[in-house]
């Protein structure tokens, strides 16, 4: 039976659930009723879903960040885990505010899309809350299967039913691996929990007679390839350009913010929690320098807008693993949380830019070149964030990768940093190049760009708002991601020593 | 008096108006009073976000001595044995 305390804390998770379940059951009813057109009714269960966000967030906001281990400590609710429902509720949010005006349009006729955001959302939260190896897997699971079906959802289109068979089939196996490297770590062990799994590695780690054989490497190497497969870092990242282009430009947004959130508060989490050995150190390593490099080069040759997008994903994950660079340090973990942070924000506006051209005909980087002309505020807005993604300073992006490169000095990765600086002035090669096709090339034909709606307007001008004046006012970032990475190693138990701020 | 979060947020609700009528191809002082409410918006966050500063300053003072003190006294016999 849960306290009072344990329902508390789950209020936004059963809320998510219960307005899932009611929009599923009114679009039955009203998809039954064939008179009735089909876009007015997406654009309202759109707008029902962004305000159970909104009153999830409330939910969250108001809470008390206290320590709850709710049903047999299967579920963690602190102040780490708070901050990231937060985060993960306002990226999904920002998505839905992108659909709300596109239910009228042709590109997303299906309700099930809001329905499965929700219900995907739901998955995560309970993820970033899991503090059991099989609740772990279960909410990625749910996650990740509302995943499949949003990669197919434009159903009458090659490319969208090859992204979500793509996915299915690959997610199958990189779930297969993870589980494996879950009962692995069980069969040696015998617990499933975090913290016994946490007290048995500091046990073997202090030198104290292990009576078990132990966590075997091989298992937590598993799961480390779960978690970095669905992070696409390389080299488990083939599957992300094909899925993503295939995808409604929407699912892409909601695919490149969402799920990252979740997936690195996860993996702090379970890194910081159970595996303190660093036997998975030099596989994140590798992971982050092949995704810097990946990313810079391969995004250099794309001349599609998402297939551009995708790689400089891939470049920013090869980042924010910077930040497990020197194990799970004080410095590490609050570096990758202002790092995710300044991403939500970069990866919401570019793809509520996006998402305003796109009626326009804008598939390709060339088509970009006449907003340059015929929308200056519009061209200014894409300049800005172009500019911050390459790290320019006084920029948010300047911010996040000046502390994530001071975080793996400060724990002796030279190389990472190194390398990250050299990948950071490459890529601004193919930032700027987008800026100058907008301002120097001339259009191939002109068109005449569409008029934003209310909710994309407002949510570029937040965005644009956090990019521009984060760098100039940054208290409040350190200061939450220090609560953020304190409450953390707080509930570890490993103790920790120093911090950036 | 009026003070410097109320002002800057003030202006940053202000400016936010203005960009999305400009984004939105419109004249920028079109329905003043959405201005003036997105000006008490956002003076109101910024007051906000100001006290949450202070609090959360406390709050991080608080649990960096609770975890210093804990630091100092962990002896390895005092970990629970479960196995």
């Amino acid at each position: 039976m849960l306290d009072r305390a344990e329902l508390l804390g789950l209020f936004p998770e059963i809320l998510l659930w219960d307005t899932t379940l009611i929009l599923l059951v009114l679009g039955m009813m009203v998809a039954r009723t064939p008179a009735r057109p089909a876009a007015p009714f997406v654009r309202t269960v759109a707008w029902l879903g962004l305000h159970c966000v909104l009153l999830a967030i409330v939910l969250v906001g108001v809470g008390i960040p206290i320590t709850i281990n709710s049903i047999h400590d299967i579920l963690l609710t602190d102040s780490f885990t708070h901050c990231c429902d937060i985060f993960l509720l306002v990226g999904t949010a920002g998505t839905i505010m992108l659909i709300v005006d596109h239910g009228g349009r042709d590109t997303l006729r299906a309700f099930e899309t809001i329905v499965l955001i929700l219900l995907s959302t739901s998955g995560m939260l309970v993820l970033i809350s899991a503090s059991d190896l099989l609740i772990m897997f279960i909410a990625m699971e749910l996650q990740t299967l509302c995943f499949y079906v949003l990669a197919a959802s434009k159903r009458d289109s090659e490319c969208s039913t090859e992204a979500g068979l793509k996915y299915f089939l690959l997610g199958a196996f990189s779930s297969g691996l993870f589980l494996f490297g879950c009962s692995m770590v069980y069969g040696s062990t015998g617990v499933t929990n975090f913290e016994e799994l946490g007290i048995l590695a500091l046990t073997r780690s202090w030198g104290v007679p292990d009576p078990s054989t132990g966590i075997p490497i091989i298992g937590i190497l598993c799961i480390v390839v779960g978690f970095l497969f669905k992070i696409t870092a390389v080299p488990f990242h083939m599957w992300a350009p094909d899925v993503y282009e295939g995808s409604l430009t929407l699912v892409t947004a909601f695919f490149s913010i969402a799920p990252k959130i979740a997936i690195f508060a996860n993996m702090v989490r379970v890194l910081n929690h159970c595996f303190h050995d660093h036997d998975w150190q030099s596989l994140l390593f590798f992971a982050s320098i092949g995704s810097m490099i990946l990313g810079t080069v391969a995004a250099m040759a794309q001349q599609k807008v998402k297939r551009f997008v995708v790689y400089s994903s891939i470049g920013h994950v090869g980042y924010l693993c910077i930040g497990f660079a020197g194990g799970t340090t004080m410095e590490g973990i609050q570096s990758l949380l202002i790092g995710l942070l300044i991403y939500l924000f970069m990866t919401v506006n570019v793809f509520g830019l996006f998402c305003a051209v796109r009626p326009v005909r804008s598939q390709y980087l060339g088509d970009l070149g006449v907003f340059g002309k015929l929308h200056p505020l519009f061209a200014i807005t894409f300049s800005l964030t172009m500019f911050s993604y390459a790290g320019i300073p006084p920029l948010a992006g300047f911010c996040s990768k000046f502390y994530l490169f001071f975080g793996a000095i400060r724990c002796g990765a030279d190389v990472l940093a190194g390398l990250g600086v050299v990948t950071s002035v490459i890529s601004c090669f193919y930032y700027l190049r987008l800026v100058k096709l907008m301002y120097f090339d001339l259009p191939g034909e002109y068109m005449i760009p569409p008029r934003l709606d209310r909710d994309n307007s407002i949510v570029l001008a937040i965005t644009v708002a956090c990019i521009t004046l984060m760098f100039l006012y940054t208290s409040p970032l350190f200061l939450v991601t220090h609560y953020m990475a304190m409450g953390l190693f707080a509930e570890s138990g490993v103790g920790f020593s120093g911090s950036v701020a | 008096m009026v003070s410097t979060p109320t002002v800057a947020g003030a202006v940053l609700g202000l400016a936010i108006q203005l960009y999305c009528n400009g984004m939105r191809k419109l004249p920028l002082m079109r329905h003043p009073w959405e201005h003036v409410l997105f000006m008490g918006i956002g003076a109101y966050a910024i007051n906000e976000l100001v006290a949450w500063e202070y609090r959360t300053e406390a709050a991080l003072e608080k649990k960096k001595a609770e975890l210093l003190r804990i630091n100092k006294n962990r002896p390895v016999e005092s970990l629970p044995r479960i196995f």
